[in-house]
C-alpha cells in the first residue's frame, strides 16, 4: 500500500520535474531537484514554455517580447511537423517573439480549450490554425471577448472577426495539380481522385479545385473520385481496388488530394506493376519529395508553410506594434514535378 | 488477548479503506500543488473554470461509462452516440432556427434510440459488450456521415451554442469569474445518475447484475432488463453530452467526438472502477475524470510537448490500476 502511494507520490513529483525541466528560465519556487533522471526533458521542450509571466510583466522597456499563443491541427500529421518546425525558426530568430505552441491532437474541443487557456495565460496574441471552418469558430468569439487579437493561418474560421488570414488559397492546389495532369496527359485521358475526409475544407476546395481545372479539358474524363480520408493506408487500398477493376491504359493518372495518400496510390502502382500511371499529391512532404527525385511521383504540390509560418507571425508583430491588419495574405504554392527542384525542397526541410 | 489481534487487524483494514478513499483525491490534490506551485497562470480562477469546462463533456461520458462498466460491460460506441446527437440537433435547426428545446430534445432522443443496437445486441442476444459496441460504432458513425451527408453542420442559434460556450450569469460582471453552462449541466448529470445508482432499485441491481450475473438471475432480477436499461441511460447521457459539444463546436460533425471513448474509459479505470463488473463509484469517476483533466491542462501550460504528455497519460493509467491490486491485498 505505502510502496504504491511513495510510487505514484514520485510519479507526480517526476512529472512536475520533467514540466520544471522543459523551462528555459529558471523559476524560484521549483520544488526540491530529486534524482536525475527528469533532467534530460529540457533539450526537447526548450522554445515554448508557457510560464514566462515573470519576465513580461514589465513592458515599460522598448524590447517587449511579444508572447503570441500558436494553435495547430495535430501534430502527428508531417505537414504540421514542417510547420512546427518553421515556427519554432522563427521563434528563435526574432528576439521579440516568444510563441507558445500548443497541439489540438486534432480534437476541436481541445483546440478551444487550449484558446481558453491561452487567455488565462494571458498572452498578447493568438495565432490560429482551426481545425474545423465551423467547430473552431467559438475561439474567435472567446479571444474577441478577451480582447486578445486573432491571426489565423493556413486554414481559416467561419467566423471571420479575426485580423488577417495568412495562407494559401485552398483551391489554387487543386486547380495547378489538375492543371498539371492535364498537361502531363497532353489534354486527353482517364484521371481518379483520392479525396481527402469528406466534409474536411482541405477535401471541399481541392476538390472544387480539381474539378474546375479540369473541365477545360473536355478530353479528360474523371473516371472515379473516392474518398481515402487522407490516410495513406485507406488510399492504398482504395488504389489496389481500381488497379484489379481497371486494365492497363484505363488509368492515366491518380490525382490525390494529399501526398499521403498519393504515396500510398504510389506504392499500390508500384506493387502492381504499373508505373506507366501519373501520380499527383499535394502538400510537399518529404517522401513525397523523395519519389518526385526519384520519378516515382509525377509532381507534388508544395505547400510553402515556412513562408506561411513567418508571415503569420510577423503579421502578428505587426498588428501589435499598433499596425493595421492586412486582412488577408495570400502565400503560393509550388508545383514540384522535376527531380531538380525536389532536390532543392529537400535540402531546405532536412 | 485472543480479540486483540483481530481488532488491531480491522484498524489496519480499516485505515487502509480509508487511505484507499482518499488515496485519489491526494493525488488530485498533490498535482494541482505541484502544477500551481510551477505555473503562476495555473493557478489563475479563469483556468480554473477552464479546467472544470474542459473536463464537463468527459465527465458526462464517464457517469455513463461508469454504470456500464459496474454492469460489466464497456462502450465503444459513445464517440459517435455524441456525433449523432449534436448532428440530430444541428439539423433541426437549420429548419426551425429557433427550435432550441425541441433540437436539444432530438438529439439526445437520437443518441438514445441508436444505443437501443447496443442494448439489443447485450442483453437479448448475449453478444459480448466489446463486439456489440463495436458494430455500433460502425453503424452509428455511418449513420451520422449518411444523416449529415458527411458534412459539419453550423448552428448559429446563440441559445443553443450557449450550452456550450455561455455562463451561468454574465462573467464580465463579476471580474471574469462565472460558471460555465457546460459544468451546470455536468453537475446534473452526477446528480441524476447518482441518484438512479445509489437510491434506487434499479442502482443496486446494476451492482448485483456485474457483481455475478447468475446469482442476481437466481435472485429473480431481470438481468436483461437491467442490462437494456443500463445502456439506454448509457445512450442518453452520450446524447446530452453530444449536444453540450455541439453547443461548443457551433456546429453538428458526424466525425465529432472521434476517440473519446478512451478518455472516458481512463477516467473510470483511475477512478478505480474493476473491468470485470460489480464495483466502482460515480464519485470516483470525477476524481478520475478531475485528474485527467489537470494533467492535461497543467502540462499543457507548463509547454509540455503534446508526444510526452501521452506518454504520461499511459502510464497514469497502468499507476492507477497497480494501485488498485496494491490496496485490494492489504
Amino acid at each position: 500500500m505505502k510502496r504504491a502511494i511513495a510510487l505514484l507520490l514520485a510519479l507526480v513529483l517526476a512529472l512536475g520535474l520533467m514540466a520544471c525541466a522543459s523551462e528555459t528560465t529558471p523559476t524560484a519556487d521549483t520544488p526540491a531537484d530529486t534524482g536525475g533522471d527528469a533532467a534530460d526533458a529540457p533539450a526537447d521542450t526548450s522554445t515554448d514554455t508557457g510560464d514566462a509571466d515573470a519576465d513580461t510583466t514589465d513592458d515599460g522597456t522598448a524590447d517587449r517580447v511579444w508572447r503570441i499563443g500558436v494553435t495547430t491541427q495535430s501534430w502527428e500529421h508531417e505537414f504540421l511537423k514542417n510547420l512546427v518546425n518553421a515556427l519554432r525558426a522563427v521563434d528563435e530568430e526574432l528576439p521579440n517573439v516568444e510563441l507558445l505552441l500548443y497541439d489540438s491532437e486534432d480534437s476541436i474541443e481541445k483546440q478551444l480549450s487550449d484558446v481558453d487557456t491561452m487567455i488565462a495565460d494571458q498572452v498578447d496574441g493568438v495565432l490560429l490554425n482551426p481545425l474545423s471552418f465551423e467547430g473552431t469558430s467559438a475561439a474567435v468569439d472567446a479571444c474577441n471577448a478577451a480582447g486578445i487579437p486573432v491571426v489565423e493561418f493556413i486554414s481559416y474560421t467561419e467566423n471571420e472577426n479575426y485580423e488577417t488570414f495568412v495562407g494559401t488559397d485552398v483551391k489554387s492546389s487543386g486547380i495547378m495539380a489538375g492543371e498539371f495532369v492535364a498537361e502531363a496527359l497532353g489534354g486527353s485521358g482517364s484521371v481518379f481522385e483520392i479525396q481527402g475526409q469528406i466534409g474536411h475544407t482541405a477535401q471541399i476546395n481541392r476538390g472544387a479545385g480539381i474539378a474546375e481545372a479540369l473541365e477545360a479539358y473536355p478530353d479528360i474524363t474523371v473516371v472515379a473520385s473516392q474518398s481515402g480520408e487522407f490516410s495513406k493506408e485507406t488510399a492504398m487500398n482504395l488504389t489496389e481496388a481500381w488497379l484489379l477493376q481497371y486494365d492497363v491504359g484505363e488509368i492515366d493518372a491518380i490525382i490525390a488530394h494529399n501526398d499521403q495518400m498519393a504515396l500510398g496510390a504510389m506504392n499500390a502502382c508500384i506493387a502492381a506493376g504499373r508505373p506507366e500511371i501519373k501520380i499527383v499529391g499535394i502538400d510537399g512532404d518529404m517522401e513525397a519529395l523523395l519519389a518526385v527525385q526519384d520519378g516515382t511521383m509525377a509532381a507534388t504540390i508544395v505547400d510553402y508553410c515556412e513562408e506561411e509560418a513567418r508571415m503569420a507571425v510577423e503579421e502578428m508583430v505587426s498588428i501589435l506594434e499598433g499596425n493595421e491588419p492586412a486582412g488577408q495574405i495570400y502565400v503560393d504554392y509550388v508545383c514540384v514535378s522535376t527531380p531538380e527542384e525536389a532536390e532543392e525542397w529537400i535540402a531546405r526541410r532536412s | 488477548m485472543g480479540t486483540r489481534r483481530p481488532v488491531k487487524d480491522l484498524n489496519n483494514e480499516r485505515i487502509a479503506e480509508q487511505i484507499r478513499k482518499y488515496a485519489l483525491v491526494i493525488i488530485l490534490l498533490l498535482m494541482c500543488a505541484v502544477f500551481a506551485g510551477i505555473s503562476p497562470t495555473f493557478r489563475r480562477l479563469t483556468n480554473i473554470i477552464n479546467i472544470f469546462r474542459q473536463s464537463s463533456i468527459n465527465g458526462i461520458l464517464a457517469v455513463g461509462m461508469t454504470l456500464v462498466i459496474i454492469i460489466g460491460g464497456i462502450d465503444l460506441s459513445i464517440g459517435p452516440l455524441c456525433a449523432i446527437s449534436g448532428v440530430a440537433a444541428a439539423l433541426y435547426l437549420e429548419v426551425h432556427p429557433d427550435g432550441v428545446v425541441t433540437a436539444i430534445l432530438l438529439g439526445i432522443l437520437t443518441a438514445t434510440v441508436m444505443s437501443a443496437w447496443t442494448a439489443v445486441l447485450v442483453a437479448h442476444l448475449r453478444v459480448a459488450p466489446f463486439i456489440a459496441t463495436l458494430s455500433t460504432m460502425s453503424v452509428v458513425h455511418g449513420v451520422a456521415l449518411v444523416v449529415a451527408d458527411g458534412v459539419p453542420h453550423t448552428i448559429r442559434n446563440s441559445t443553443f451554442t450557449a450550452i456550450g460556450n455561455g455562463y451561468l450569469w454574465d462573467y464580465t460582471l463579476t471580474n471574469r469569474i462565472s460558471i460555465p453552462i457546460p459544468v451546470v449541466v455536468f453537475v446534473a448529470v452526477i446528480l441524476v445518475a447518482s441518484f438512479l445508482l445509489y437510491k434506487t432499485r434499479l442502482g443496486r441491481y446494476i451492482y448485483a447484475v456485474g457483481g455475478n450475473e447468475n446469482a442476481a438471475l437466481a435472485a429473480g432480477i431481470h438481468v436483461r432488463r437491467v442490462k437494456f436499461i443500463t445502456y439506454l441511460f448509457n445512450g442518453l447521457l452520450c446524447g446530452v453530452a453530444g449536444v453540450v459539444l455541439a453547443a461548443r463546436i457551433t456546429s453538428g460533425q458526424p466525425n465529432a467526438a472521434d476517440g473519446y471513448e478512451m478518455d472516458a474509459i481512463t477516467a473510470v479505470i483511475v477512478g478505480g472502477a474493476s473491468m470485470a463488473g460489480g464495483v466502482g463509484k460515480i464519485g470516483m469517476t470525477i476524481i478520475g475524470v478531475l485528474i485527467l483533466a489537470v494533467m492535461d491542462n497543467g502540462l499543457t501550460i507548463l509547454g509540455v510537448e503534446s508526444y510526452y504528455q501521452e506518454i504520461v497519460k499511459g502510464v497514469i493509467i497502468a499507476a492507477a490500476v497497480l494501485i488498485d491490486i496494491k490496496t485490494k491485498k492489504t
